[in-house]
């Protein structure tokens, strides 16, 4: 790749993630799969600083196009998504954010991506093809045990299902799945839930329908500029009410 | 010249607003008001006179082609529509027109997706103001007036207004040892610069001295304290 060298890789507050500048200005993880773009995105390659002569490859994450690079611009504290963490990913679409997720969490971390429309689960599968650490699932997320033999604990639970009853969903799986003090990422598009309310209101309602199936938020983030009225809520998961000090 | 008439004070002439007891004449005109009213009127009579001129002047003969195929009506003017082609070809050519545009619309938003791709303005994104909300969310006996952003982010201050990528303590740590390692680096540089120099000049007085210790007539042509 021609000026790969002009291009300065910084690493991010999150481990797995970097941000790439030079030419390009951009949020970036590192391709697990090297010469692979796996929905046209840019890859950019550079010198490895470790090794002679060796290259490293990485793949543009477009914020525009994942909610979970949206919340991570919009600065959230932790996203728990790390090297070596297992992932349950509900709602995975056509696998475009999974393949970053799956570029974070590395060949020790393993996704397990729930997708219920066939359309795009051939997308899902193609791309679960060439990275081993995904684990593709076409299977309805309101239905946690017809997949219960494909997934094991997990440490995140992810949601970006889009439907009315995504607190229920998400409480469904995390109770089969969700390791005891693990977390959860949720995606809230306001207008899934409640075309009428106001973001805000859909926002506080949905949180507070979290906290009544032991979950605790810790935080919460709208999504602009990238997206207009969704917002993403991490927390923890059956952690004792009392914290130590 | 010009710059030094500026520096001097000049009077500055003040015109006076409506004296209250005239206030029911309404505003009192001001002279720059009365400049732009008047050359709006002078442009306006202008125009008119132009219009005038051309009324007069008229060719009563004039011609040209496009006027058999146009006219007016009630002094307005009308073209005529070209009635070669029928309804259902015009409806045919709209939409293939509409097609074509939408085709490159298409391709537009496809550019634009792609360089929105990977320039996500990082850091401009730091300058101007933020249009997200983060919502931090505390234990009920915790005080929001406690909470200490930076110590909850882990970072330094500076960096809580660059969203994008806060980087935490330990990491900004690394980057400051990477930093002071460099320092200690180029400081050893002057320093064992500063010592071949000496070793450099000890060799050359020992080569001297054993030529001193050599055959032949010795002859002082320097005194080195
Ligand atoms: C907003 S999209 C997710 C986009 C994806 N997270 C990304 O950022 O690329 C929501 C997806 O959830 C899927 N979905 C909706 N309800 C579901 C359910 N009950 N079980 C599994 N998947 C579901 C939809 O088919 C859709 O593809």
């Amino acid at each position: 790749m021609k000026g790969g060298s002009k291009v300065v890789i910084e690493p991010h507050r999150h481990a797995g993630i970097f941000i790439a500048k030079g030419k390009e200005d951009a949020l970036v993880t590192r391709n697990m799969v090297p010469g692979e773009s796996v929905y046209g995105e840019k890859r950019i390659s550079v010198d490895d600083p470790a090794e002679e002569g060796k290259k490293i490859e990485y793949r543009v994450w477009n914020p525009f196009r994942s909610k979970i690079a949206a919340a991570v611009l919009g600065g959230v504290d932790n996203i728990w998504v790390k090297p070596g963490a297992k992932v349950l990913y509900l709602g995975a679409a056509s696998g475009t954010s999974v393949s970053h997720v799956s570029d974070i969490v590395g060949p020790t971390g393993v996704v397990y991506a729930v997708e219920f429309s066939h359309r795009s689960g051939r997308d899902l599968i193609n791309m679960a093809k060439k990275r081993t650490n995904v684990v593709p699932i076409i299977e309805d997320a309101r239905m946690p045990l017809k997949y219960r033999m494909l997934v094991g604990m997990v440490d995140v639970v992810f949601a970006d299902v889009a439907q009315p009853d995504q607190a229920r969903i998400v409480a469904l799986n995390s109770s089969y799945f969700l390791k005891t003090g693990g977390h959860f990422i949720i995606s809230i598009k306001a207008s899934c839930v409640d075309s009428t309310a106001a973001p805000e209101a859909v926002f506080a309602s949905e949180v507070s329908k979290l906290k009544k199936d032991n979950f605790k938020p810790q935080e919460q983030v709208t999504l602009e500029p990238y997206e207009r009225d969704h917002a993403v809520v991490i927390g923890s998961y059956r952690v004792a009410k009392k914290k130590k000090e | 010249m010009s710059s030094f008439r500026n520096a001097v004070k000049r009077k500055t002439h003040k015109e006076r607003a409506q004296p209250a007891a005239r206030a029911k004449f309404g505003l009192l005109e001001k002279h720059k008001d009365y400049v732009q009213r008047a050359r709006d009127f002078h442009r306006k009579q202008g125009q008119l006179k132009i219009l005038r001129e051309k009324a007069a002047f008229r060719n009563p003969d004039e011609f040209y082609f496009k006027m058999q195929s146009s006219s007016t009506k009630r002094g307005v003017h009308q073209v005529n529509r070209d009635n070669s082609l029928d309804d259902d070809t015009i409806k045919l050519l709209k939409s293939q027109d509409m097609n074509y545009v939408k085709m490159k619309l298409q391709t537009e938003k496809r550019k634009l997706d792609k360089l929105e791709g990977d320039l996500h303005c990082l850091s401009a994104m730091a300058a101007i103001p933020k249009q997200n909300k983060h919502t931090i969310f505390l234990d009920s006996d915790e005080e929001p007036e406690d909470l200490d952003l930076a110590e909850y982010f882990d970072t330094v201050p500076e960096l809580l207004d660059q969203s994008h990528n806060r980087q935490r303590k330990d990491q900004l740590e690394e980057y400051n040892e990477m930093q002071k390692e460099k320092e200690r680096r180029y400081l050893e540089i002057t320093e064992r610069e500063k010592r071949k120099r000496k070793l450099e000049r000890a060799a050359k007085h020992l080569e001297t001295e054993r030529l001193l210790m050599g055959k032949g007539k010795k002859r002082k042509i320097k005194v080195n304290f």
